[in-house]
């Protein structure tokens, strides 16, 4: 993992003091919330519907032990006890006094984070693969790039007040774990003919009202040349990207506009111009940064481990955990574990202190001290011994963090909604609660398979539904919830935005109407192992359609 | 009102911005409008010239008569718009523009150090509160850099890309 040296300490702290100071001058009324709002905004505090809102930043999603009990701590202390974890691999707090912040800032600082450009229009927090290190498709470790890529983007005077928020993804891989194609800048490492490492460059990606698919700019850029590239990207990005109209400032209206051989034209014009120069990465410098998310410390095991075997034989519930939520190591004897913050009926991705506390004892104890955040908004445990595994469910029943659900549909995705957000159209977190009953049988989820259900409370698409199976987007219709479904939708490496699929539904119907999708996609799969995007893929909307607006309801279709 | 700072502290402003149909004066230093510039530079007048540039403005479109301007003005018309930062980025470092760059707008104090290190000489403030930070010499700027970028800053950390920004005590004592 990366530690902070004498420098990164030395700006956290700095940091941390101005943001006092600025909050003292706004407690104190010097500061109008006008003037407060660019400042609050960089430092990763809303203003929300009931109160602020914090943001913290988990850098690519990679955090240790001490950490996480500091989040636990700060929801215990500050907050109601709880804590959100975000599409973006952060965790969100809705609760803390403004007062408090500057106090939670140290706290975070004394465990190297921080909330920096966690909101505004600036580049984000990096997002990567949450299995990166540990997943044996891997090329090689994303987070390096991530890291370089978070420092460079660490208040750059050019980059803090841009059309629009900017977001940088990094996989490692040829399977997108971290849905890099919606991103503003998508890198995939890999290598070229040569065996060198370099990076596909992605750039346009995006949900929100207008969702795209990001387009390659780049098939191979040197590794040397990453800062370069992406400062040449952000500069022309600010130059040209529109500030008339904030739903078309994103970079990915940009791309469409300008079409993407013109932008990529301005980009290659200035990347030439800049490279080689104050921003090339040298060798020696990435294998420094590099250095710090080298491998742990792996034991050589069998492949097979007995006491995992045994479990799986004697338990029914473990065999389904293990079945479900442990994944495939590099490495011989180990295997990576997806906790779902997914209980039936809780809100995706909310986890107590006393819940985080657990996940930090067993990532010290059983992980290397490592624990990831994913995109959705699950935990993960990215290197446990196979025979850890029995014993890291039992503590898991007990702290209601076993669900086995790991990739099937109550494994949602939703954002907050109107619950807590200002910008929030509709409630996404009583839909995800009410789907989270609906299917709460694991053996129907089985049965069902593999199916991303994202939800999102308003056209911003936080809740990622334009990239799900099945996405459920919240929308205010004269004063009443509606909610429309769009099918299709991909965030790996297949990606596709969902299509609409009709006149969306009120609140008390919308979980029917997931379950008619189900019912239809089980009964026309081929086999037991179509997926249901496979089966959409290759029936197109049309079944699904008929079976959500039969002909003898006329009354639903009246509702467009 | 606005008032004109420079990192040294406030100065005097030598400049009249010529807005909208005004006549462009024979003698003293003028900022005008990017669709008046080509009138100025040909009038042989007596002073120097400047240009304003609004958001929309391309730098492109002074770029061939930069060796006849003294001062290019960029815009600000919120602090939100940043676009201006970039510009003045192409002016210096595509464009190799040495005159003063100058930064006017909605600017706030705790974004100071983001106009120096884009390469602007000059800021012509009129936020009260920052015309009141800056006149006590008040700036809240994190001196840990990184990145590269232009301004007083001096190779720092242990990575190639960090940097620390000079104040300008330091500036004068090197």
């Amino acid at each position: 993992m990366y530690r902070y040296d004498q420098f990164d300490r030395d700006f956290v702290k700095a940091r941390v003091a101005q943001f006092r100071d600025q909050v003292e001058r706004r407690v104190s009324g010097e500061l109008s919330e006008d003037n407060f709002k660019p400042i609050r905004l960089q430092n990763g505090v809303y203003l929300q519907l009931h109160a602020y809102m914090l943001r913290v930043a988990i850098p690519y999603g990679t955090l240790n032990s001490t950490q996480m009990r500091m989040l636990a701590h700060i929801a215990r202390k500050y907050d109601r006890g709880y804590g959100h974890f975000t599409t973006r691999q952060n965790i969100q707090y809705n609760w803390p006094a403004l007062s408090d912040i500057p106090d939670i800032l140290d706290d975070l600082a004394s465990v190297e984070m921080h909330a920096i450009q966690t909101s505004g229009n600036c580049i984000r927090n990096v997002t990567a693969d949450h299995f990166a290190g540990a997943s044996g498709d891997e090329v090689a470790d994303p987070r390096p790039y991530a890291e370089i890529l978070r420092q460079w983007s660490t208040v750059h005077p050019e980059c803090l007040f841009l059309p629009r928020k900017f977001k940088i993804a990094v996989i490692g891989s040829p399977k997108d774990r971290a849905a890099m194609q919606f991103h503003d800048i998508g890198l995939e490492v890999r290598r070229n003919d040569d065996g060198e490492l370099g990076l596909r460059v992605y750039v346009g990606g995006g949900m929100g009202r207008t969702p795209m698919i990001g387009k390659m700019i780049r098939d191979f850029l040197p590794e040397a040349d990453m800062l370069a590239y992406c400062e040449a990207i952000l500069r022309v990005y600010n130059t040209y990207g529109r500030r008339d109209n904030k739903y078309k400032a994103r970079i990915k209206i940009l791309v469409h506009e300008t079409g993407l051989d013109e932008l990529k034209k301005d980009v290659e014009a200035e990347f030439e111009r800049i490279r080689g120069g104050v921003l090339d990465l040298p060798q020696e410098d990435r294998d420094d940064i590099a250095a710090y998310f080298a491998e742990p410390d792996f034991e050589q095991l069998p492949a097979q481990s007995e006491a995992f075997e045994k479990a799986i034989a004697g338990d029914k519930g473990f065999a389904r955990w293990a079945a479900q939520n442990v994944h495939a190591h590099k490495r011989d004897g180990y295997g990576i574990v997806t906790i779902a913050v997914k209980g039936t009926g809780e809100a995706p991705g909310d986890a107590t202190d006393a819940q985080m506390e657990v996940m930090a004892d067993l990532g010290e104890r059983y992980s290397f001290d490592e624990l990831r955040i994913s995109h959705e908004q699950n935990v993960i445990l990215p290197h446990v011994k196979l025979d850890d595994l029995p014993a890291i469910y039992a503590t898991l029943v007990e702290a209601k963090l076993a669900a086995s659900n790991a990739g099937l549909i109550t494994d949602m995705i939703a954002c907050p909604g109107l619950d807590y957000c200002a910008l929030a159209t509709a409630r996404s977190i009583p839909v995800a609660q009410d789907i989270s009953k609906r299917f709460a049988d694991l053996d129907r989820q089985k049965e069902i398979g593999e199916l991303k259900l994202k939800i999102s409370g308003c056209i911003n698409a936080c809740g990622h539904h334009h990239a799900g199976n099945i996405g459920i987007l919240g929308l205010d219709r004269r004063g009443v919830e509606n909610y429309q479904i769009t099918l299709g939708g991909s965030g790996d490496e297949t990606a596709a935005v969902g299509e609409i699929i009709g006149p969306g539904f009120g609140a008390e119907q919308i979980g029917d109407a997931v379950e008619t999708l189900v019912e239809t996609y089980l009964g026309l799969r081929l086999t037991d192992d179509e997926t249901f995007l496979q089966a959409y893929r290759r029936v197109g909307a049309a079944p699904f359609k008929a079976s959500l607006y039969p002909p003898s309801h006329p009354k639903k279709q009246e509702a467009a | 009102m606005s008032t004109l700072f420079d990192q040294s502290g406030e100065r005097e402003d030598g400049w009249l911005r010529v807005e909208g149909e005004q006549p462009v004066p024979d003698t003293g230093n003028v900022i005008v409008s990017v669709d008046r510039i080509a009138e100025a530079l040909a009038s042989g007048r007596n002073g120097k010239i400047g240009v304003h540039l609004d958001p929309l403005d391309e730098v492109e479109g002074i770029a061939d008569s930069l060796n006849s301007i003294a001062l290019v003005s960029l815009d600000f018309p919120s602090f939100a718009n940043g676009t201006s930062y970039s510009k003045a980025r192409w002016l210096r470092e595509r464009h190799g523009f040495n005159g003063t760059l100058r930064a006017t707008g909605d600017i706030r104090i705790d974004q100071v150090l983001f106009f120096w290190r884009c390469g602007f000489d000059e800021l012509l403030v009129s936020h009260g509160p920052t015309i009141e930070a800056l006149q006590q010499d008040r700036s809240p700027a994190i001196l840990e850099l990184y990145q590269p970028a232009l301004g007083a800053e001096i190779v720092a950390g242990q990575r190639p890309w960090q940097r620390r920004w000079q104040s300008v005590d330091a500036q004068e004592g090197s």
